[in-house]
């Protein structure tokens, strides 16, 4: 929509230039006594319908002139002149007002589609982990909505991701959530710079599970595990990342590890699609509920593999479960595979 | 100060810490508590830092460690911590800038060291310390970005892999066995070849002779061949089965 506005803009500033350049040369060859930039002069005071009198087709005819062809060229450079002029107002107009049109109707078809939004995932920080976080959950395809309060930062993300959800506001003001649509998300990460903030998100969004009977899960980021940690886990979160702790164990083994790059390493940086191990939860209304693993034909349904299976969605894993063994609703079928795979077996698991 | 030095020129295969930042004390307790374990404990470890207090205050913490004063982005301060003979080093001063130059001091002192730095942005400096010599770059950011998403949207599958991964007691493991051009295996299809009923293994990828990449969830037709990587999920006892068959010694 704005590019096609800024098109239009230019090719008003062109219009306008041309006819211009047109009266210009043209008064300077027709008339007499004229410079160069008097005949500019002529075509502005003409155009814009001034016309001083300081210089008139009249007073600046040369002797021997045809008044027919001058005045016939002047009545051209007034009628085409003013057109030009009103098209470049209304374009200017237009593009100052339908700018803002634009955008707050984007806005509001924006906030429809994430009230639309069903088992979503909540970001509270755009900052550098919430870019890679971002990228991950897109590469997943997964739906999202990322909250943050500086405008910025908003700006710099949606530039890499286009199309993406976004709320701007403070994430540890409560009608926040109430918008990004909190009772129907699937999980919340709170990633804000400041851990206290987060821990602020764990407790309001914590709260609001508790009020509504939900099951999403919440996920923050500490960098003072020992004293953030429990305070988070006590306050409702799922699960307390520090990505320091993280990142110096990774260091460290890294250092001592063979250099040869693990399968799971090449798994998830595979340049062809995107491969991950993931999970779907059999629900009782799906139809791989009461049947045995060979029943389920997963294989041949899907084109994925069982790797494990967690009864009941606790306890330990069964691995390479064989053939014989029973699905049951609520177990948790783990696999390895393409995204898109993932979502067909998704859907069956889920009875959809 | 003098026992310090003198400790200092017995040093060889160590590793070289560079800075005393909150990283640099984590990676320490990472150090300090596989030693406990009696991990990595062939390798001496030496922290340099500008700061004296800095230094009071780790040695406070860990009464042994090795600590010398000075600065890392200094050539001869490097040499002093004996980075020629050193296993590996940690810029992890906090400085990017002063992070990427000691890589590439380190790693034009000694060609054969293991360079393991971090950056807080992936694509621009964590490039530049590849070129720069880093064997590794670890990003807090995106490590602790991708385990959030992980933890929220696949709580399951991520404690499968962390008890594959990390759990010693499981012995649940990821192995890759290269079939032999004398093994059983070569020329069958993986419905032939029936691995469930034999070992309790399935294929979960596999990658052909000479093929960068894999497949994942082959088909009961895909065929192995000799040379095939073929990579299997399982206990330790199952996968040794699965590797004298793809020797083709029984």
């Amino acid at each position: 929509m704005e590019t096609i506005i800024r098109k239009r803009v230019a090719t008003a500033l062109v219009l306008i230039l041309l006819v211009f350049a047109i009266g210009t040369i043209g008064f300077y060859l027709l008339l007499d006594n004229l410079t160069l930039m008097d005949s500019l002069y002529m075509t502005v005071i003409t155009m814009t319908t001034v016309g001083y009198g300081d210089f008139t087709p009249h007073v600046n005819m040369p002797p021997g002139g045809n008044p027919y062809v001058i005045k016939t060229f002047a009545i051209i450079i007034i009628l085409v002149g003013m057109g030009a002029v009103l098209y470049v107002l209304s374009v200017m107009t237009e593009y100052i007002v339908s700018g803002d049109l634009v955008r707050r109707r984007n806005e509001r078809r924006m906030h429809k589609l994430i009230s639309s939004l069903r088992g979503h995932y909540i970001i509270c920080g755009a900052g550098r982990a919430g870019y890679y976080i971002t990228q991950e959950l897109r590469k997943t395809l997964r739906p999202f909505v990322i909250i943050e309060k500086v405008e910025e930062r908003i700006r710099e993300i949606r530039q890499e991701f286009n199309d993406l959800l976004y709320i701007h506001g403070d994430a540890t003001q409560d009608d926040v959530f109430e918008q990004a649509g909190l009772e129907n998300a699937s999980g919340i990460i709170a990633v804000l710079p400041d851990e206290k903030d987060n821990l602020f998100i764990v407790m309001a969004t914590a709260q609001k599970r508790k009020l509504s009977g939900k099951r999403f899960r919440i996920a923050a980021k500490a960098e003072h595990l020992m004293k953030m940690g429990p305070k988070m886990r006590s306050a409702g979160a799922d699960s307390v990342i520090s990505p320091e702790r993280i990142s110096s164990r990774r260091m460290v083994s890294e250092m001592f590890r063979p250099s040869v790059t693990t399968f799971l390493d090449r798994m998830l940086n595979d340049e062809r699609a995107v491969i991950r191990v993931e999970e779907v939860m059999v629900s009782p209304g799906s139809d791989l509920a009461g049947t045995t693993i060979r029943e389920a034909r997963i294989p041949d349904r899907t084109g994925l593999l069982v790797v494990a299976v967690r009864k009941g969605g606790s306890g330990g894993f069964i691995a390479n479960p064989g053939p014989e063994e029973k699905i049951e609703p609520d177990d948790v079928l783990i696999f390895m595979g393409a995204m898109e795979k993932i979502f067909t077996l998704r859907k069956l698991a889920e009875g959809r | 100060m003098f026992s310090v030095f003198k400790r200092d020129n017995e040093l060889k295969d160590h590793i070289i810490i560079c800075g005393l930042g909150a990283t640099a004390m984590q990676i320490i307790e990472v150090l300090e508590s596989s030693h406990e374990k009696g991990g990595h404990s062939f390798h001496d470890y030496l922290v340099i830092d500008s700061s004296e207090e800095a230094i009071e205050k780790a040695k406070a913490k860990w009464p042994s460690i090795n600590c010398m004063p000075g600065n890392a982005t200094d050539d001869d301060v490097l040499e002093q911590a004996r980075i020629k003979e050193a296993y590996g080093i940690f810029p992890v001063l906090s400085s990017e800038k002063d992070n990427l130059y000691i890589t590439m001091a380190a790693r034009q002192l000694n060609p054969r060291i293991r360079i393991v730095a971090r950056t807080s942005d992936v694509y621009n400096i964590g490039n530049k310390l590849f070129k720069g010599g880093a064997n590794s770059v670890v990003s807090p950011n995106l490590l602790g970005g991708l385990r959030l998403v992980s933890e929220i949207v696949r709580p399951n599958a991520t404690e499968f892999l962390d008890e594959l991964l990390h759990d010693v007691d499981t012995k649940l493991l990821v192995s890759e066995v290269i079939v032999s051009h004398n093994s059983w295996l070569c020329g069958r299809s993986l419905k032939e070849i029936e691995l469930p009923k034999k070992c309790g293994l399935n294929i979960i990828a596999i990658r052909k002779h000479g093929h960068q990449f894999y497949t994942y969830n082959p088909s009961a037709m895909e065929r192995i061949d000799n040379g095939d990587t073929v990579v299997v999920l399982g206990y330790r006892d199952q996968t040794a089965k699965l590797e004298s068959m793809a020797k083709g010694d029984d």
